[in-house]
């Protein structure tokens, strides 16, 4: 049949509406396919058609954005699901168990990665709301998150801490500006707009604080704002990466549910320094009620006047909004988020130009992590001297860890750079658990490194990565005599391949083939072809890979064989 | 800036990629997401090079060179990754083949495979089932997919479809179509250009499936339509096997028709043998017009004694002009002029015309009183690159020059050009449109001027131009002072608010181009429709410039060249007008044959529907017809075929039997354009050359040796000589023909094979050898010195609908098929694409009358009927239905098209007549929009 010998099908009057909702704005899409999925509990072909007819973009296009994130079910789940957390963490929990007992129960079980709440773990997600931890038999009545005592540990500060952003959080009520105002939220912001401050000064104080980008990598933000605010192109946008969905990562998510208004404030200087108007926090959709919360903060400080027109009647304005993401870890690499904002796939894209250059619409774009912009938000409010003479002489601040394993004391705590692993773990974690002995450690996320006892007493910082550990984004899961490193690597490659975003060839297969041939050698034992393979696999993930996603497949991989050989040789292991 | 490539120092310019400069350094690096046609992926990571002082390899496709750049593209580690990367590729790809097999170095894959030394190895489990989406004319098989998304951006960046993306994520990720559905769910138009851009054959044609690498490949032109994509014809066992686009107006571009409908080639109808009616072979009568008697197969003599026969009998006893020829825009530069030639030389008659006179004679007619050119002014490359505006009315020009119309779509896309298109029918293209306006069938012209009234009143007019390079402008304003915004809506029924848009468009953008087909000439006021967009191109300066003009998009492929070799009644080649004594003076002398007979007339000759009247009233007495089919594409057809049946003695030459040559007395056989060599100019008056890709081993022949072979039993029977320099009839090669019509064509010579094999892209007039040829028409000046405005005024079509005849028809043609269709309807994949007369039909009056997807209508119209499937589609606006004329007897749309004329060109009113529509089936209200 012809091409146009379609059928006449008129668009279901509700999609329309859902279209209308989100202004038929392209870049709104996935928010399209967010409240059908919330509607239906899934999405089935016929909508996306109906969504892409009406939006006016094609079909095809629509369906690949669809299909990409695992928060959306197509076809429609006959319930919401329950989404149970294979992270690594909550794997060593017995999560998987829990999640096929669900099923036999009669539950729409689905797997999810990591979903940030390392602290609680074995944890799930329900229709908008976390659980954990929780029990086979215990699912809806297992607390929210926030309500735990696993929680609660938070709000005593441990020995050795430096709270900066963490400062007050025990009094602070994050959901009232006021009380966030009463401990010194948005003060810098007022001292600026009343002494008229120029953004340069802003800069130069934020730049001679030596802050360090958050998201693992180090970056010094004071030079990519600097960047972004050389830029001559308007408009420019600043966006706060809260897609925290790093296995072992919960610190953004703890900032946020504590301190929300700081990382507003902090992005809000950031907008001033380099010449924004309009703001984004790009959180993970498995971040839903803290999603909730910071829409409550932005409302409240609009109300306030400290973000919208005219903040302060400084004639600064600063617009924010927030755009929750749908399942996808690739979607925290910075060029993927943009895609993702624009209302495309969450692939990568190629630098340069880098994204302070060609980012956000093809605009200068500033994109920081959630920690970052709380610190930046701390280091204006007490003074960049105070933050230099804070933490560590050399490498100075404070960063947010968080340790979790077979030690007595785990969660998250505030402390300064250049501490060690045994420090994390004697001094922080409350040491290893009765009966429990070190064994290794994975350390900086799934994208670190898997660590033996003889890089306990590294100092940790960005530049640990040379001295084979990694500090990464500051999770670290310790493991005891119970556990192989080999498990641990094999739970990471799943996750990898669940997670990779499939555009470039050694991630998308090479991730496979990396968990098949693991899955192979615990049931059977490594051959003596594994070792060379692995070492060829990871050289080529690091080497070729489009993006961080794929190369950091060989932090793990190369640790694991580095630290670990006898687990990859057949001899070892008889 | 200079850097180094494995040691060899290359040149770059700032903003080349690594592998730019490569490439033109002669240096390889494997790539398989690239492609220099497409915007840059890097996804493969094949191509990942080393660069000095750098601890990471970049992707040579996207990495720009800064100066001393050290690059090392074979380093031991690159290669190493490199077969590792290869090696992931492999361990997911089955090409079906059982055995672990020597690589078929036919796709870049598997040449880059085997470039390393490696091997398919044994295929592991299929991943996805073979041969998965039905398409009649692709074969999709994810199994050899790799992902790196070629089709996709071939789709989105050549054809403008949008029909693939990658969904899902991670090593689910995978090639759909739309929803994950079939390729023509998801408005697939089957181009093919993801097949001819895939890397792996995860994409192919089907009718190529499994077939190896070519013998030959011979390039040559498609001989569907005007644009003249180039194609290369790939050959193995002197069969075509596959074509592929490769041309300067195409690139690797091809449409459905150029890249699928190539098979008829092969078709068992193909005439083989020359064919004479018993009764002629007797010397007698035959019994009744009913029917013409058994054909007899024949060899060639007497086949050409039979014409030559009654052509002197007619000529004897009823002169010259009782002859009459159909030439062909099929057919070849050379066979045009050949025929036209024969016509006019040796039997001494105008009497030559051909489907031109269908299309776009009112187009020419106006075009030459008005600029004095009849040809499109522009080329589609100018147009597709730099018009600011495009007023596209009456063209269909993503199904009728879909590779035209898919770089308008580009220019939209890409460059944000404006687009308004004027149409009553909701076509394709109009998805892409700044502003659709929806004129009622019929008002071009008032819509026209009610966009210039509008543009006087904003002063939008190019006064400079107007002043210096027109006459007539005062009175156009006169004219045009009726044409109040109230007055066009009431005429046209279009808004007001967009006749203002749509004036403010034209009038403020420029270039600004004018592009039309026959929804402006196919009317009995086509040639005021078409001097009111001249007038409005001149009004607002947009003539003689790049991006701009005035450009009728003609239809075949060689209707341009036919026009040029003068298969008119009224002009010798060169539109050389037959009324001008000194061209006949000067024809006679270079034609010049001994005896000599009568000289020719000073008037023009009949036009084809003439003709073929005459041929019905027997004024004219033989009718030879070179590869036309009157019989599907002339209106009224009831009227035609009584004409026909009545036809003394007709003559056609043809490569199928066709609906014509049923009527016809001798049937010769001729070769299709991939069997003979000539030349073809497309729609921007492009001479291009076709090429014998396939030798014809039946006793076929090449249309100009035929004619040629005519030309000499004619002169032999008659006893005379040629004497002047262009009178002979000895041609050895069709270059000799176009060295010949070079001499007596002053636009074409400078035109020569020697140049055209040369590369030389000559759009003519060519004065002369040394002359590059001229793709803008009218620059500085117009051909005609000054041009001229015409007043133009809105009339009302020959037929309008009443209460026994409530609904406009409108006519055209489909994606699918080409006019007639005889070749289209012969090639598997058009066919099964499109396999049956479906008549458009606006939905609520679907559900007015009952008529649900599977109904079966008739059309019925004052002089005849037609059956026809419905599609019911917002394509057509309410009380307008639309069918085409593709296929025969009584699905055929032309035996209810009005034979009503435009009085200056004499081209029929194809686009309206009153029609009823009826249902044949029982209403089935039920299904209405299913």
């Amino acid at each position: 049949m012809p091409s146009y010998r379609m059928p006449l099908r008129k668009p279901d009057p509700k999609i329309i509406d859902v279209v209308e909702s989100i202004d038929r704005d392209p870049e709104r899409i996935l928010e399209a396919f967010q409240i059908l999925q919330s509607r239906h509990a899934g999405l089935t072909s016929e909508m996306i058609d109906d969504v892409a007819h009406e939006m006016k973009i094609p079909v095809a296009k629509a369906f690949g954005v669809a299909t990409f994130y695992s928060m959306l079910s197509i076809p429609p789940d006959p319930e919401p699901a329950l989404y149970v957390c294979d992270g690594v963490v909550c794997w060593l929990k017995g999560s998987k168990e829990i999640a096929s007992r669900a099923a036999e129960q009669g539950r729409t079980v689905r797997r999810t990665s990591c979903l940030g709440l390392c602290d609680c773990a074995p944890a799930a997600f329900h229709d908008g709301e976390q659980f954990g931890p929780i029990t086979s038999d215990v699912i809806d009545d297992a607390p929210a998150v926030n309500q735990t005592p696993e929680h609660q540990r938070i709000f005593s500060e441990r020995s050795g801490e430096i709270r900066q952003m963490l400062h007050d959080i025990e009094q602070i009520n994050p959901r009232s500006i006021e009380s966030a105002i009463q401990f010194g939220a948005y003060s810098s912001l007022r001292e600026i707009v009343e002494n008229g401050k120029s953004p340069g000064s802003v800069l130069d104080e934020v730049h001679r604080s030596g802050v360090l980008g958050r998201g693992g990598a180090g970056f010094p933000a004071g030079r990519k704002w600097r960047s972004a605010a050389a830029e001559v192109k308007q408009p420019k946008y600043v966006l706060c990466n809260a897609d925290e969905s790093e296995p072992l990562t919960f610190k953004d998510r703890i900032l946020i549910e504590t301190n929300p208004h700081q990382i507003i404030e902090g992005m809000i200087l950031c907008g001033y320094t380099v010449g924004s108007s309009e703001g984004y926090i790009y959180i993970r959709g498995e971040y839903e009620p803290q999603a909730r919360l910071l829409e409550l903060a932005i409302r409240q400080a609009e109300e306030h006047n400290l973000l919208g027109s005219n903040i302060l009647g400084s004639g600064f304005s600063f617009h924010l909004h927030l755009h929750r993401g749908a399942g996808a870890y690739i979607c925290g690499e910075a060029s993927a988020m943009i895609s993702s904002l624009e209302g495309r796939r969450g692939l990568p894209r190629f630098k340069p130009p880098r994204t302070t250059t060609f980012g956000f619409r093809g605009s200068p774009t500033v994109v920081n992590n959630v920690e970052t912009f709380a610190a930046a938000a701390r280091i204006a409010q007490i003074g960049a001297d105070n933050y230099l003479t804070s933490g560590d002489q050399d490498y100075p601040g404070s960063k947010l860890y968080g340790v979790m394993g077979t030690i007595n004391d785990p969660g998250l705590f505030e402390a300064p750079y250049r501490i060690t692993l045994r420090q994390i773990i004697d001094e922080y974690g409350g040491g290893m658990l009765a009966g429990s002995e070190f064994h290794f450690a994975l350390t900086g996320g799934a994208a670190g490194t898997i660590v033996g006892p003889d890089k306990l007493d590294i100092p940790l910082d960005f530049d640990a990565g040379s001295k084979g550990i990694m500090l990464g984004a500051g999770g670290f899961l310790i493991c005891d005599q119970s556990v192989s490193p080999l498990q641990v690597l094999r739970e990471l490659a799943f996750f990898f391949e669940q997670e990779s975003c499939g555009k470039c060839t050694p991630c998308r297969i090479g991730t496979v083939e990396l968990r098949e041939k693991l899955d192979r050698m615990l049931e059977f034992g490594p051959n003596p072809t594994d070792l060379p393979r692995l070492q060829e696999l990871a050289v080529t993930l690091r080497r070729d890979s489009f993006c961080a996603l794929g190369q950091s497949v060989a932090d793990p991989l190369e640790s694991a064989i580095d630290q670990f050989p006898e687990y990859f040789t057949p001899e070892a292991v008889n | 800036m200079q850097i180094t490539i494995n040691g060899q120092q290359c040149q770059a310019t700032s903003g080349q990629t690594i592998l730019q400069v490569a490439r033109e350094n002669g240096i390889e690096i494997p790539t398989l997401c690239y492609h220099p046609d497409l915007s840059l992926d890097g996804s493969c990571r094949v191509c990942m090079v080393d660069v000095e002082g750098r601890s990471d390899p970049v992707a040579a496709c996207m990495q720009p060179v800064t100066d001393g750049m050290d690059i090392q593209t074979e380093s031991a580690s690159a290669v190493r990754s490199r077969k590792l990367t290869l090696d992931l590729l492999l361990s997911q790809y089955n090409d079906g083949r059982p055995e672990q097999s020597a690589v078929n170095p036919d796709t870049e894959f598997e040449h880059w495979v085997h470039h390393y030394g490696m091997e398919i190895p044994t295929a592991p489990e299929a991943r996805f089932p073979v041969d998965s989406d039905p398409n009649p004319a692709i074969t999709v098989d994810l199994n050899k997919c790799i992902l790196c998304t070629r089709c996709i951006r071939a789709c989105n960046e050549i054809q403008g479809r949008f029909v693939w993306d990658i969904a899902y994520r991670g090593n689910r990720a995978k090639l759909v179509a739309g929803t994950d559905t079939t390729m023509l769910d998801a408005r697939c138009e089957q181009c093919g250009a993801c097949v001819a851009y895939c890397p792996t054959g995860a994409l192919e044609d089907r009718r190529s499936f499994g077939v190896d690498s070519a013998e030959k490949v011979v390039q040559s032109v498609c001989t569907y339509c005007g644009v003249g994509c180039g194609i290369n014809l790939h050959v193995t066992d002197n069969v075509i096997t596959r074509t592929t686009g490769n041309g300067p107006v195409n690139g690797k571009h091809l449409c459905v028709k150029g890249r699928y409908g190539y098979d008829f080639i092969h078709h068992p109808d193909r005439l083989t043998r020359p064919m004479v009616r018993e009764h002629v072979l007797r010397g007698e009568k035959r019994a009744s017009n009913e029917s013409r008697g058994a054909w007899v197969e024949v060899d060639w003599d007497i086949a050409l004694n039979a014409i030559v026969d009654q052509m002197i009998t007619a000529k004897n006893e009823s002169g010259a002009d009782s002859i009459g020829f159909l030439a062909s825009a099929k057919c070849t530069i050379e066979e045009n002029y050949l025929l036209q030639k024969f016509a006019r030389q040796i039997i001494g008659t105008h009497n030559i015309d051909h489907c031109a006179r269908l299309c776009h004679s009112s187009s020419v007619s106006a075009l030459q009183a008005s600029v004095g050119s009849g040809a499109m002014s522009n080329t589609m490359d100018d147009l597709a690159d730099e018009a600011a505006a495009y007023f596209v009315i009456g063209a269909n020009v993503t199904e009728q020059h879909p590779v035209f119309g898919s770089r308008v779509r580009q220019a939209v896309l890409q460059r944000g050009a404006k687009l308004i298109v004027a149409d009553p029918r909701r076509i394709d293209i109009t998805e892409f449109a700044t502003l659709h306006l929806r004129q009622k069938p019929g008002t071009d012209t008032a819509l026209i001027n009610g966009i210039m009234h509008i543009i006087l009143a904003n002063g939008w007019q190019d006064q400079e131009f107007i002043d210096q390079r027109t006459e007539g402008f005062d009175e156009l304003r006169t004219s045009l002072e009726r044409y109040t915004p109230d007055v066009v809506t009431d005429l046209t029924g279009v808004p007001e608010h967009q006749i203002h848009e749509a004036a403010e468009i034209m009038g403020t953008s420029k270039p600004a181009a004018a592009v039309w087909g026959m929804g402006i000439t196919q009317h009995v006021y086509g040639v005021i429709n078409a001097l009111s967009l001249v007038n409005m191109q001149m009004l607002t300066g947009n003539v003689g410039i790049p991006g701009g003009g005035l450009n009728p998009l003609r239809g075949q492929n060689n209707v341009q060249g036919a026009c040029d070799m003068g298969a008119l009644p009224d002009v010798f080649p060169g539109y050389q007008k037959v009324i001008d004594p000194a061209v006949r003076e000067k024809f006679a002398g270079a034609w010049q044959l001994e005896p000599a007979t009568n000289p020719l007339h000073d008037h023009p000759g009949l036009t084809v529907t003439e003709m073929i009247e005459g041929a019905g009233d027997c004024s004219i007495r033989a009718l030879f017809i070179l590869a036309e089919n009157p019989l599907m594409s002339d209106p009224d057809i009831n009227h035609v075929r009584e004409c026909m049946e009545a036809a003394e003695f007709v003559a056609v030459q043809e490569i199928f039997p066709s609906e014509t040559s049923h009527y016809a007395d001798v049937l010769l056989p001729g070769v299709s354009w991939a069997e003979k060599q000539g030349t073809f100019a497309n729609t921007d008056r492009l001479v291009q050359m076709i090429r014998p890709a396939i030798e014809n081993e039946t006793e076929a022949m090449p249309d100009w040796i035929i004619l040629s072979e005519l030309g000499r039993r004619m002169l032999e029977r008659e006893g005379r000589t040629p004497v002047g320099q262009q009178a002979g009839w000895d041609y050895q090669h069709p270059s000799e023909i176009m060295d010949e019509l070079a001499t007596v064509t002053p636009s074409y010579a400078g035109v020569n094979y020697g140049r055209i094999e040369a590369g030389e892209e000559l759009r003519w007039p060519v004065p002369d050898t040394s002359h590059p040829g001229t793709p803008v028409l009218h620059i500085g000046q117009f051909t005609s010195g000054l041009g001229k405005f015409h007043v133009c005024d809105h009339l009302p079509p020959a037929e309008v609908p009443d209460d026994d005849y409530p609904f406009f028809l409108t006519t055209g043609r489909v994606l699918y098929h080409w006019h007639g269709a005889e070749m289209t309807r012969r090639s598997q994949g058009l066919i099964d694409t499109y396999p049956e007369s479906l008549v458009e039909v606006n939905p609520a009056d679907a559900v007015r009358m009952g008529i649900h997807s599977h109904s079966k209508l008739r059309i019925v119209s004052r002089r005849g009927e037609m059956n026809a499937g419905a599609l019911i589609s917002e394509r057509v606006p309410e009380g307008v239905v639309f069918g085409n004329f593709h296929f025969p007897g009584e699905q055929n749309v032309n035996n209810v098209t009005n034979n009503a004329r435009d009085p200056v060109s004499k081209i029929p009113e194809y686009k309206l007549c009153a029609v009823r529509v009826e249902v044949r089936d029982a209403p089935d209200i039920r299904n209405v929009a299913d």
